[in-house]
C-alpha cells in the first residue's frame, strides 16, 4: 500500500510542470525578432536579449545608493522603483529584454540605500527624546554649533524686541 | 570591448551625479561641522562617510587630503570627468559617444571594490 502511494503523488506533479510550458513559449514568438534585430547589429550586440534601459538605470542608481550613505533613500527609491518597473518588463517579455540581473542588483543595493537612511531616521527619532538632545545625532561638533547658533540668534531677537520699544517713544 | 552610441549616457549618469554631489555642498554650506547619524551613532565609517570633506578638497584642488578623506569618492568622481571628457572627444572626432563600460561584471566589481574599502578603512 505505502510503496504505491509515491508514484501516484509524482505523476499529477510532472503533468502540472508540462502544462505551462507550451503557454510560456507561444506568445510574442512570430512578431517580435523581426524589430530588434537590426538595432542589435548598429549597436554591435552580436547576440541575446537587449538590455533593459530601467535596469541599468536602477543599478547605477543603486550604486550611488549605497555610496551616498545617510540620504541614500533618495536615489535608493528612484533606483528600486526603475527595478521593478524593469522585472514587471522582462517577465512579460524574457525572450526580447534582457537585464534581470542588472534590475536585481539595483533593487538589492536600492533598498540597502533605503535601511540605511531608515537607520537614520530611527536613530534621530530616539536621540529626541534622550538627554543628549536631538540633534545629538550628528555629532557633538554639530549640537555645539547648533546650540551655539540658537543662542545668537534668541539675543538677536531680544535685542531687536528692545530696538523697537525703543523706537516707539523717539516717533511720539 | 569599445562600444559607441549615438546616446550620450555618459551625460545621463554624469549630471545626476554632479547634481547630487552639488546638493551635499550646499547642505555641507549651511551646516558645517554636520555628521553622519551613521557614524556618530555606531563608530562605523560608511562608504561614503569623508565624501563631502573629499570633494571640498578635490574643488580646492588639494588631490592629496581629497585622497586622504575618501580615496573611493575622489577617484570616482575623477573616473566620472575624465570619461566624460573622453566620451565628448569621440563624439566631436567620430561624431559618436564612448558608451559607458556598464554591464553586471562592472557592477560586480564596483561593489566588490565599495565592499573592500568599506572593510579596509574600518580597520
Amino acid at each position: 500500500m505505502n510503496p504505491s502511494q509515491p508514484p501516484q503523488r509524482q505523476t499529477p506533479s510532472t503533468g502540472n510542470q508540462a502544462q505551462p510550458s507550451p503557454y510560456q513559449s507561444t506568445p510574442h514568438d512570430p512578431a517580435n525578432p523581426y524589430p530588434q534585430q537590426p538595432q542589435q547589429q548598429q549597436q554591435g550586440f552580436p547576440m541575446g536579449p537587449r538590455t533593459d534601459g530601467f535596469a541599468i538605470t536602477s543599478m547605477v542608481l543603486g550604486i550611488i545608493a549605497v555610496v551616498s550613505c545617510y540620504f541614500g533613500a533618495i536615489p535608493g527609491l528612484i533606483a528600486v522603483i526603475f527595478g521593478h518597473l524593469s522585472l514587471g518588463k522582462i517577465k512579460k517579455d524574457p525572450q526580447t529584454i534582457g537585464g534581470k540581473g542588472m534590475a536585481i542588483a539595483g533593487l538589492v543595493t536600492g533598498y540597502i540605500g533605503i535601511a540605511v537612511t531608515i537607520f537614520c531616521v530611527v536613530a534621530l527619532a530616539l536621540a529626541v527624546n534622550s538627554d543628549d538632545g536631538p540633534f545629538s545625532v550628528f555629532g557633538e561638533e554639530f549640537q555645539e554649533s547648533f546650540e551655539a547658533e540658537m543662542k545668537k540668534q534668541q539675543e538677536e531677537l531680544e535685542e531687536s524686541a528692545r530696538g523697537s520699544e525703543e523706537l516707539v517713544p523717539d516717533q511720539e | 570591448m569599445r562600444a559607441e552610441t549615438s546616446r550620450p549616457s555618459v551625460l545621463i549618469i554624469a549630471i545626476p551625479t554632479l547634481a547630487l554631489i552639488s546638493a551635499v555642498l550646499l547642505v555641507q554650506h549651511y551646516f558645517p561641522q554636520i555628521s553622519c547619524p551613521i557614524r556618530s551613532q555606531t563608530g562605523i565609517d560608511c562608504p561614503g562617510c569623508g565624501g563631502t570633506r573629499a570633494t571640498q578638497h578635490l574643488l580646492k584642488g588639494d588631490l592629496k587630503m581629497a585622497l586622504h578623506f575618501n580615496a573611493f569618492i575622489t577617484s570616482g568622481i575623477i573616473a566620472i570627468i575624465l570619461f566624460s571628457i573622453w566620451s565628448l572627444l569621440s563624439k566631436l572626432l567620430t561624431g559618436k559617444y564612448t558608451a559607458l563600460p556598464i554591464n553586471l561584471k562592472t557592477a560586480c566589481l564596483a561593489l566588490t571594490m565599495i565592499i573592500v574599502f568599506t572593510v579596509l578603512r574600518n580597520l
